[in-house]
This record gives structure tokens, C-alpha cells and sequence, in this order.
């Protein structure tokens, strides 16, 4: 048997099934699709104590963390020890004391990424250690590490890029009432058109002179006075909603202030990560504090902007909302000169015929 | 400065470990053990004389029992030295015949470095006595696996001596790596990888079966039994290649 024979055979003896097992574990690299709701990151889940507190408030938060080699292969041996634990008394199980039945598990084999949702605890399945290189595994931790960043980091590249859309937006706002706009020129056109008619065009000579009936005198009077109540209340709702914007971007000023003071520290922590990051060949424990500092501030961005947008949106709504007796009066002032316009033309029309 | 000879004179001329009243020179059972730990010529000389055994009688009555019965069993002398100065010194470090290492981690690596003496180890060996260190050393508690390393690698000596030497290295020094072209590997699968990945199978095949390190390294990983059946296949195969061989020929003739 020629000696390269006799190698594969031994190879083929040694690893079988197992080489089969390898490659699916490789085809399994990946993250979890929970980027987004990054909350916390555990780069010192070291005690059990610590860890059965984050399972036990499980319910609450949403967990994931990237962890170095060694605090990866830690956290494993705490959740192993956890795990004991929670099979030995199973009432302290968060699965079953709220009476749920999922059952609580916990894998144990290369993990390096943990995470802690509302679908419970879960690992990333990873090569395991058992068949990569030490020096192998890290350079995958690397690498996912890095593609995490990316990930993190275009996530909140683009949720800068909408702040500053917004903010941009809010600036160049033109939040004006068009209809009230309209009915304010118009309201005006028809009372100078009245004030004109009533005091220089002939027909309304009578009237100017006083030889007018009684009753036409009397209505065309209230008219008049009809027509100036109306128009001030108009001239001042129109100048109340006038100047709506501009009260609107002065309490909004603040808020703007904030947003854009947090995204140019987003964009220096960004950097600082970034750095950071190209350095980790050397400094792999240092990932994940950045990914924790960006997850967090990230998280808290996203909270903020959302927070800023549902102010923006939502205000203008509120305010029409806070003011609807006003604008029905506005309406029915609107309303009264547009007839009382109607009425007068009407009236000299009349008396014409 | 006195010889083990005059040492063992005054203990029983004195028939007290106080072997200098004068000076208050008293020795103890353990500075007699490293003494005949580290004076192997000497030790045997006095062992054979009897004046090992005189001497003993005169100041440690327990102890001349317990080398009469190691001579009642008909130990070697190499042997029966060596379990001797473990009874009057349990601290000594690993010491048979001339040889003596301190620790058996770096003993393990002494072994697999090629630079440890492996005729001397092998007889250890061979009389159980690696696992008597380990086990009076308690690292049959501290690290069972290496104990059951040990003797697993004493049991095989018959079946292969140089794979069992070997793979005690790997046990001693807990080493778990194989190292092949100044790389290290963990598990067998990474190996495979390398080799198809550099495609250097053929080149890795050629001395694979004079590669002992590689050898001691499945055992280690606990590919024992494949390797025994891999072993059998090949021989099988073999056989039935020479059989067919030889039929081949004999039609022909």
C-alpha cells in the first residue's frame, strides 16, 4: 500500500463524519439579525451572579454582545455553571416561573457572540474551538467583529443623514395655513371693496347723505359694523396662525440644538471606534467597549430623533386640535362678511330695479 | 565533605541519625533519601554491600523493614532504589537511575524535544514507576487525565514502545498542538485543512509513518482506537497485496 494511500486512509478514518460537521459550522458563520435593536452590550458578563441577573430581567431588555475569545470562552463556562444551577431548581428557571413553557436552554460549544432577546438566550454558533486554531478563531472574531461595525456604523450613518434631512427640513419650513391665507385676502379684497362702494360709488349717494328709508339705513349700518368686527377677529387669527412657524421653531429651538450637538459627537465616536477598531489585531478586548459605547449612543440617538420627529409632525396637528373653537368663529366670521358682501351688492341691485 | 559510604558508617556506628554529636550534625530521613537519589553509583554500591541495610537497621527500624521486603519481592536494584528514596523522601523530584527531572512538564517536553534519555524512560516505564511519580505526586487528583495518560502509555509499551514514549511526552507536557512546518494545530480537521488547503499530502505522507510526534498526537487526542484500526486495515490490505501479488506470479510461472 503506497504510503499516500495509507495517509488518506487514516485522514479518512480520523475525520469521517467530522470534516462534514466542520464545514457546516463554517456555512453557519454569522450575525444575528438584531443589529438594530442593540440595547447593551456585555463585555463583563465575568460573574454568574451578574449574568442570572440579566437572565432573570430578560424579559425586558434585548441583549448582544460581541465578546473577545477568552470572556467568550468565560461567559461559556458561567453559563454552563448557570445552566447547572437552573436545572437544579428549576423554579428559578425565567422560562418557567412565569409559568411559560419554553424551556431554557443554553449551548455550550465555541460560542462567541451572545445574545439575550424576548426569544430568549441564544449564541452565535461558531467554529468550534475544538476545531480552529486559536489564532484562527480570533481572526474570524475579527473579521466579524468588523463586519458588525460596518453594520453598526452604516445603521447610524444613515440615521445621522435623516436628523440632518429633518433638521434641514424643519429650517426651510414654510408652515403656513393656506386656507386661512386665502380667506384672509379674500375676507380683506371684500372689505375694501365694501368701504370703496359705500363711500364713493353713486349708489350708495343715499346712504351717504342720509336720505336713505329707515330700514335699508339700519341694515346697511349693521353691515358695516358686521363687516369691522369680523375683519378684526380675522386680521387677528390670521396673525396668531401667522406666526405659528416661528413660535413652533423657537420651542423646537432647543431640541434642534441637542440633535446636532448629539450627531457631531456620534461622528467623533464614530471616528474614535473606527481607530480603534483597526487597532483591534492588538487591543481585541478594546472592541467591545466601543461597540458598546456606539450601540448605546446609538440606541439613544435613535430614541431621541424618533422623539424630535413625532414633535415635528405632531404639533401642527395638535395645535389645530387645542384651537378648534377658534377656528369655527374664525369660519363663521368669514362666513358673515362674505354674506354681508353678497347682502349689500344684493341690496343695491334691488334698489336699482 | 563525607561519601554516602561514611555517612551510612556513622548512622550505625552512632545508631542515631546524630551522626556528629560534637558538631550537632543530625541528618534526616529525607537528606538520606536525596543522598542516595543523587549518588546513584554510590547508592548501588551500598546496597549491594549491605551496608545500606545496617545502617537502616541501626537508626530506622521501619525503613530496613520495608527494604527487606523490597528484596523479599526481588526487585532490580535500580527499582528497588528508586522506590526507596520516594519512602525516605516523597519530595524528591523524578529520579531513576542517574537521571533525574524536577518537573514532569518539562520532562514532557524533554520528550518530545527528542533530548530526554528514552532508554532509561522507557524502563521506567516498563516497571510502572512514571505512574508511581505521578500518582505519589497526587497529580492522579490534581489532573487524572495525565495519571490515566500515564498508564495508558505504560499498558501500550508492549504493543509499541516508541508511540507510547512519545505520546507520555504529550501527556506530561499536557502539549496539545502538533507542530508541522513551524505551525502548531489543535485537532486533527485544522491538520487536514492545512495539508489539502498547501496540497501537501504527498510530501506530508512520505514521512508520515516514521513521524512519531504525529502518532503520540492522535493518541493524545484520544484517536487511539482509529489509529488501531487504520493499523489493522493497512496490514490487511497488505496482506492481501502480497497474497495477491504472490499468486499473480506463481500463475505467470
Amino acid at each position: 500500500m503506497k504510503a499516500l494511500d495509507k495517509t488518506v486512509l487514516l485522514f479518512e478514518l480520523l475525520l469521517g463524519t467530522d470534516m462534514a460537521r466542520v464545514n457546516e459550522k463554517i456555512d453557519q458563520i454569522h450575525f444575528s439579525d438584531f443589529y438594530g435593536r442593540v440595547v447593551r452590550v456585555v463585555p463583563t458578563l465575568a460573574r454568574t451572579q451578574l449574568l442570572a441577573d440579566v437572565v432573570e430581567r430578560y424579559h425586558h431588555i434585548d441583549l448582544y454582545g460581541i465578546l473577545s475569545i477568552q470572556r467568550a470562552l468565560e461567559v461559556e463556562q458561567e453559563l454552563v455553571e448557570l445552566d447547572r444551577r437552573i436545572r437544579l431548581l428549576p423554579t428559578i428557571n425565567p422560562y418557567l416561573a412565569d409559568g411559560g413553557e419554553r424551556p431554557y436552554e443554553v449551548k455550550t460549544v465555541g460560542q462567541v457572540g451572545v445574545e439575550i432577546s424576548a426569544q430568549g438566550m441564544r449564541f452565535d454558533d461558531f467554529v468550534s474551538h475544538q476545531g480552529v486554531l486559536a489564532r484562527h478563531r480570533n481572526k474570524v472574531v475579527k473579521l466579524k467583529a468588523f463586519a458588525w461595525y460596518k453594520e453598526a456604523k452604516r445603521g447610524l450613518t444613515e440615521m445621522i443623514d435623516d436628523s440632518k434631512l429633518m433638521l434641514q427640513k424643519i429650517r426651510k419650513a414654510k408652515l403656513t395655513f393656506k386656507s386661512l391665507g386665502f380667506q384672509y385676502v379674500f375676507t380683506s379684497i371684500l372689505v375694501v371693496g365694501v368701504v370703496v362702494f359705500l363711500l364713493f360709488f353713486p349708489q350708495s349717494e343715499a346712504y351717504r347723505l342720509g336720505t336713505l328709508n329707515w330700514l335699508p339705513r339700519t341694515i346697511y349700518t349693521g353691515i358695516v359694523y358686521g363687516i369691522a368686527v369680523c375683519y378684526g377677529f380675522l386680521s387677528i387669527a390670521h396673525h396668531h396662525y401667522k406666526t405659528y412657524p416661528f413660535r413652533m421653531a423657537s420651542s423646537l429651538r432647543r431640541n434642534v440644538a441637542k440633535q446636532q450637538k448629539l450627531s457631531d459627537t456620534l461622528d467623533e465616536i464614530s471616528e474614535t471606534f473606527e481607530r480603534q477598531l483597526v487597532q483591534a489585531t492588538k487591543m481585541p478586548r478594546k472592541i467591545t467597549t466601543s461597540i458598546h459605547k456606539v450601540a448605546v449612543i446609538g440606541e439613544q440617538r435613535r430614541h431621541n430623533t424618533s422623539e424630535l420627529i413625532d414633535y415635528v409632525y405632531s404639533e401642527k396637528e395638535f395645535y389645530f386640535e387645542r384651537h378648534r373653537a377658534f377656528l369655527v368663529l374664525h369660519n363663521i366670521a368669514f362666513a358673515g362678511i362674505v354674506l354681508a358682501s353678497v347682502a349689500i351688492v344684493m341690496a343695491q341691485i334691488l334698489q336699482l330695479l | 565533605m563525607w561519601s554516602l559510604k561514611e555517612i551510612l558508617e556513622k548512622l550505625e556506628t552512632q545508631r542515631s541519625y546524630v551522626i556528629d554529636p560534637n558538631a550537632k550534625i543530625i541528618l534526616t530521613q529525607e537528606q538520606l533519601g536525596e543522598a542516595l537519589s543523587s549518588n546513584f553509583e554510590d547508592a548501588m554500591e551500598v546496597l549491594t554491600d549491605g551496608s545500606l541495610l545496617r545502617a537502616l537497621q541501626a537508626v530506622d527500624e521501619p525503613m530496613a523493614d520495608k527494604l527487606i521486603n523490597y528484596q523479599r519481592d526481588f526487585l532490580s536494584p535500580e527499582v528497588l532504589l528508586f522506590y526507596l528514596q520516594y519512602d525516605l523522601n516523597p519530595n524528591l523530584p523524578f529520579s531513576y537511575r542517574d537521571i533525574a527531572h524536577r518537573e514532569i512538564r518539562t520532562l514532557g517536553e524533554a520528550i518530545l524535544a527528542g533530548k530526554a534519555e528514552k532508554d532509561l524512560l522507557v524502563e521506567a516505564m516498563r516497571h510502572q514507576l512514571m505512574s508511581f511519580y505521578v500518582k505519589l505526586k497526587k497529580i492522579d487528583v490534581s489532573s487524572p487525565e495525565i495519571y490515566e495518560g500515564v498508564l495508558f502509555t505504560e499498558r501500550y509499551l508492549d504493543t509499541n514502545a516508541d508511540v507510547a514514549y512519545v505520546t507520555l511526552g504529550y501527556y506530561l507536557s499536557e502539549r496539545k498542538f502538533y507542530r508541522f512546518q513551524n505551525r502548531r494545530f489543535l485537532s486533527v480537521t485544522d491538520f487536514y485543512r492545512y495539508l489539502a488547503h498547501r496540497k501537501l499530502f504527498k510530501a506530508f505522507a512520505r514521512t508520515m509513518e516514521q513521524d512519531l510526534l504525529f502518532f503520540g498526537w492522535l493518541y493524545y487526542l484520544g484517536n487511539g482506537d482509529t489509529v488501531e484500526k487504520w493499523l489493522k486495515t493497512v496490514g490487511e490490505i497488505d496482506t492481501l497485496t502480497y497474497q495477491e501479488a504472490n499468486a499473480t506470479s506463481t500463475e505467470a510461472k
